[in-house]
């Protein structure tokens, strides 16, 4: 019943949004069919799913980091300036030391996990301290974030950028050691990353609705007031839960930095939007583990398929047409969906109620008349 | 009797698996006021809501002002003049009040509001029934008392001549009530109809031409002169069985001091404002129920909330047990054994959208069977749920139902079985009965005489004099801000208390 309950808004979501797709098409003047064929194409293949499923976790990963804060209704729009300086301090690091594989990874992966929660940090005594609206501050900080990497990477820094690099900024190459494992399927590539996401996945669900902090943490994402007076400390929530949302946007780049068939570096050819990506995503998948996954492999597979589009002579934008009305589109299917199945349980609890006082007075009736009848 | 202007027949509503309405009947005249009451889940909602249009009858008939009517909607029962003034506010707070009266109604063009148009006229109703509301106030500014008046406004706005009120007096201080009956009258006078529903007996009495009561969805009777009955009859008639008192029997005072405060100051939320609460001194010995008399908003929720650590107080010194909990986070002063009751339980006793078991976990969430280390034990806190429901006769379907689904009343009832099973050695209690029905306000006070029995302290907030005289050992009223006497319950009556309340008498009384 409740996988009913979260899959249907999504498919009615998910139809809508491919019916408004395709009229943006048709007005454009393209056969929609065309479209969706070129898009399959380029996306049902080992390297296409494969590719999809790389993608995907970062996604995922960049999603999760979105839902822990929103689980306490707070927005961490700054994921995007904290991935960023993620990726490269992460890369700097990993490039830095030289030490056993599995440690060398780990001390890499930890660094940019504290980068990432360092940078959400600051949004977080800011709000604590001074009151400063956490989605500003979020926003001002991805701005701030940008040129405090444009400044790190400047060629006289030789620790951060790689002097041997001329024809673009970027880190200095990781060595071996230090890289995450990625395995070859005939030319076509998974990265471990994946893996790692999933984990991710399986810790976040467990944290959120198995532990007593995950239960404080929706406590006062459902109402602070109440947390307040079951003795919840609404600032120490804010500041542990922006920290652990900044560790984890700390991991949205990092299969980029170490996974050897992708980049292995941090530089001007990193992708810049990974975070706002997660926003969408989370709010597609509404915060849950599972719906978010769902939701960061579909965003991927459109992905995916938009660059086949060009085959057939269709700008690839029309996939980010498709997946901007699947957002909006889905946020009021949600909505609309949450009020009725409100109503249905009010409506529902109260019938019961009725049944319940009903045999009650049913019981008491009775029990009335044994009284009187000797 | 041609003069009816609601006469409901034989209305029967069955949701599926039960009948709420079987067959009740209601006669209310012209320019009546007409009360219906009944238990929790007696049925009168549904009754209100067919009568709103809110759903349909599946038998029986509507008669308005003689003429059979069959609702579709709540706008077919607004043409026909019937109003609903909704327990729960429906005010947007940064509108003015004229703005929220026209809100989905407003006059003037699609792209001019007619402003003066819509003043004028809500001058015009509130002057003709002595509402007394300021058209131009922003709703955020206003008392509980004057939003109320604000909502009949808006049905009298839309030209409604019968009105229906759900439990209008429970958010309402006594003087409030007062002043709301006042304007009741004014509106009946002027020829309107009010059906009013309530399960407050005395203020029914007082203000009622006539009253049906309401039990196990059925008409169990009709009074066409309340001064025929007393309290205790319709409660009777209610229920349908013998009634409780709030009475203590013996005292069980100890000497072990268990809740101290010395001196207390606490500001008042509003910047600039004096303090709401000066040099407070009290003591709450083990097997002690100290109760706090006072209007509303004399400083009772900042006195609870300070106790509690919710609120930061400017001087003073709280102790637990001989122990300084000044400086202590509400964590710990809820591990120590202080449980609370607050006020608004909805704002701060609930989150509405987890199940009853997550709430109940809910300031316990650190301690069995809540928890183990840092887990949560969802089948330990279903089955101490399970066993609140039982108690205190909550009415729900089952344990995992979202708290929003059950009604006032019913999460009153797990609010307070919460705080008492969890077996504190404090209670730190606001109104621990308002707005639950007589049964199951029976099984709260058994359950604080019981543990004040067995050594619990209980702080007491009520606005419910009886209540207050009825369990406490020692009563202390709060005016402005202070402590203003110190009576003992065996030697004072509601009469005299209010006096007090009101600042009319001040210093200690034996």
């Amino acid at each position: 019943m409740n996988l009913k309950r979260t899959l249907t808004p999504a498919a009615l979501a998910l139809a809508l949004a491919f019916a408004i797709a395709s009229i943006v098409l048709v007005l454009s003047g393209f056969n929609p069919l065309t479209a969706y064929r070129a898009m399959w194409k380029n996306f049902a293949s080992l390297d296409g799913v494969l590719t999809s499923i790389n993608v995907g976790a970062r996604y995922y990963v960049a999603a999760v980091a979105v839902a822990i804060a929103l689980k306490m209704n707070v927005f961490n729009i700054g994921t995007n300036g904290q991935y960023q300086l993620a990726a490269m301090f992460g890369a700097v690091t990993g490039a830095a030391i030289r030490l056993p594989r599995p440690l060398h990874v780990a001390i890499t992966l930890l660094a940019a996990m504290a980068a990432g929660a360092a940078w959400a940090l600051i949004i977080a005594i800011l709000n604590v301290t001074r009151q400063v609206n956490s989605v500003l501050s979020g926003i001002m900080l991805n701005g701030i974030g940008s040129s405090v990497i444009a400044y790190l990477m400047q060629s006289k820094w030789t620790n951060f950028r790689d002097p041997n690099k001329l024809e673009y900024g970027s880190t200095r190459p990781i060595p071996k050691s230090g890289q995450l494992p990625v395995f070859n399927f005939g030319g076509a590539t998974l990265q471990s990353y994946v893996f790692l996401a999933v984990i991710l996945g399986i810790g976040f669900y467990f944290l959120v609705y198995r532990t007593r902090f995950g239960f404080e943490l929706r406590a006062s994402g459902g109402n602070a007031s109440a947390a307040r007076s079951a003795g919840i400390n609404p600032k120490r929530m804010i500041l542990i839960t922006m920290s652990m949302s900044g560790a984890v946007a700390g991991l949205i780049g990092m299969g980029i930095v170490l996974s050897s068939n992708d980049q292995l570096t941090y530089g001007d050819r990193f992708p810049g939007t990974l975070g706002f990506a997660g926003i969408g995503i989370a709010l597609l998948g509404r915060n849950h583990p599972v719906g978010v996954g769902a939701a960061a492999l579909l965003w991927a597979a459109l992905d995916q398929g938009a660059r086949g589009l060009v085959t057939v002579g269709i700008p690839g934008e029309v996939a980010v047409i498709f997946q901007g009305a699947l957002l909006f589109i889905a946020v009021i299917v949600y909505a609309v969906y949450e009020r009725k199945t409100l109503s249905a349980t009010i409506k529902e609890a109260a019938a019961r109620t009725h049944a319940a006082a009903q045999a009650a007075a049913q019981v008491a009736d009775q029990a009335a008349d044994r009284a009187v009848t000797p | 009797m041609s003069n009816l202007a609601i006469e409901l027949r034989d209305i029967v509503k069955r949701f599926p698996g039960v009948v709420a309405n079987d067959g009740v009947n209601l006669k209310v005249e012209t320019g009546t006021i007409h009360a219906i009451i009944g238990e929790n889940g007696a049925g009168k909602s549904t009754l209100m809501k067919t009568l709103y249009g809110a759903h349909q009858p599946d038998e029986g008939t509507i008669t308005v002002n003689g003429q059979v009517k069959a609702f579709r909607s709540p706008k077919d029962a607004i043409a026909e003049g019937i109003g609903m003034v909704f327990q729960h506010f429906m005010l947007a707070d940064n509108l003015t009040v004229w703005e929220n009266v026209v809100l989905g109604n407003e006059p003037g063009s699609a792209f001019a509001l007619n402003s003066k148009k819509a003043k004028a006229r809500i001058r015009e109703l509130s002057e003709r029934y002595g509402l007394e509301v300021d058209p131009d106030v922003l709703i955020g500014d206003l008392g509980v008392g004057q939003r109320q008046r604000v909502e009949i406004l808006k049905v009298l706005y839309r030209g409604a001549r019968i009105l229906i009120l759900d439990e209008p007096t429970a958010v309402l201080v006594p003087q409030e009530v007062e002043e709301l009956f006042a304007s009741l009258r004014e509106l009946v006078a002027q020829g309107a109809t009010i059906i009013f529903i309530s399960h407050k007996l005395l203020e029914v009495l007082s203000v009622a031409d006539a009253i049906t009561v309401i039990r196990a969805g059925k008409t169990v009777a009709e009074v066409s002169d309340p001064s025929t009955v007393t309290a205790r009859d319709l409660a009777e008639l209610m229920v349908g069985s013998e009634l409780p008192t709030p009475e203590t029997t013996t005292s069980t005072v100890t000497d072990r001091v268990m809740l101290q405060v010395d001196g207390l100051d606490v500001a008042s939320s509003i910047r600039g404002a004096a303090l709401a609460l000066r040099n407070i001194s009290l003591r709450v010995r083990a097997g002690e129920i100290v109760g706090i008399a006072g209007v509303e908003g004399n400083g009772q929720a900042e006195l609870l909330e300070a106790i509690m650590g919710v609120r930061p107080t400017v001087a003073g010194r709280v102790q637990f047990d001989g122990k300084d909990i000044t400086r202590n986070s509400t964590k710990a002063r809820r591990e120590m054994g202080i449980g609370y009751v607050p006020e608004d339980r909805q704002r701060d006793g609930l989150v509405l959208s987890f199940p009853l078991w997550e709430n109940v976990a809910l300031g316990h969430q650190g301690s069995v069977p809540f928890s183990k280390g840092n887990l949560i034990d969802a089948a330990g806190s279903r089955e101490f749920t399970q066993r609140i429901i039982d108690q205190f006769d909550v009415r729900t379907p089952g344990t995992d139902v979202a708290a929003v689904a059950l009604s006032g009343g019913n999460q009153q009832k797990l609010v307070i079985g919460r705080e008492l099973l969890t077996n504190p050695k404090v209670l730190v209690a606001a109104h621990p009965t308002r707005g639950i029905d007589v049964g199951a306000q029976a099984a709260v006070w058994d359950a604080m005489r019981d543990a004040r029995e067995a050594g619990l302290g209980i702080l007491l907030v009520s606005a419910d004099l009886e209540e207050l005289i009825g369990l406490s050992d020692k009563l202390l009223v709060l005016f402005h801000g202070q402590i203003v006497a110190e009576l003992d319950p065996q030697a004072v009556n509601a009469a005299e208390l209010g006096s007090y309340m009101t600042g009319a008498r001040t210093g200690n009384a034996a």
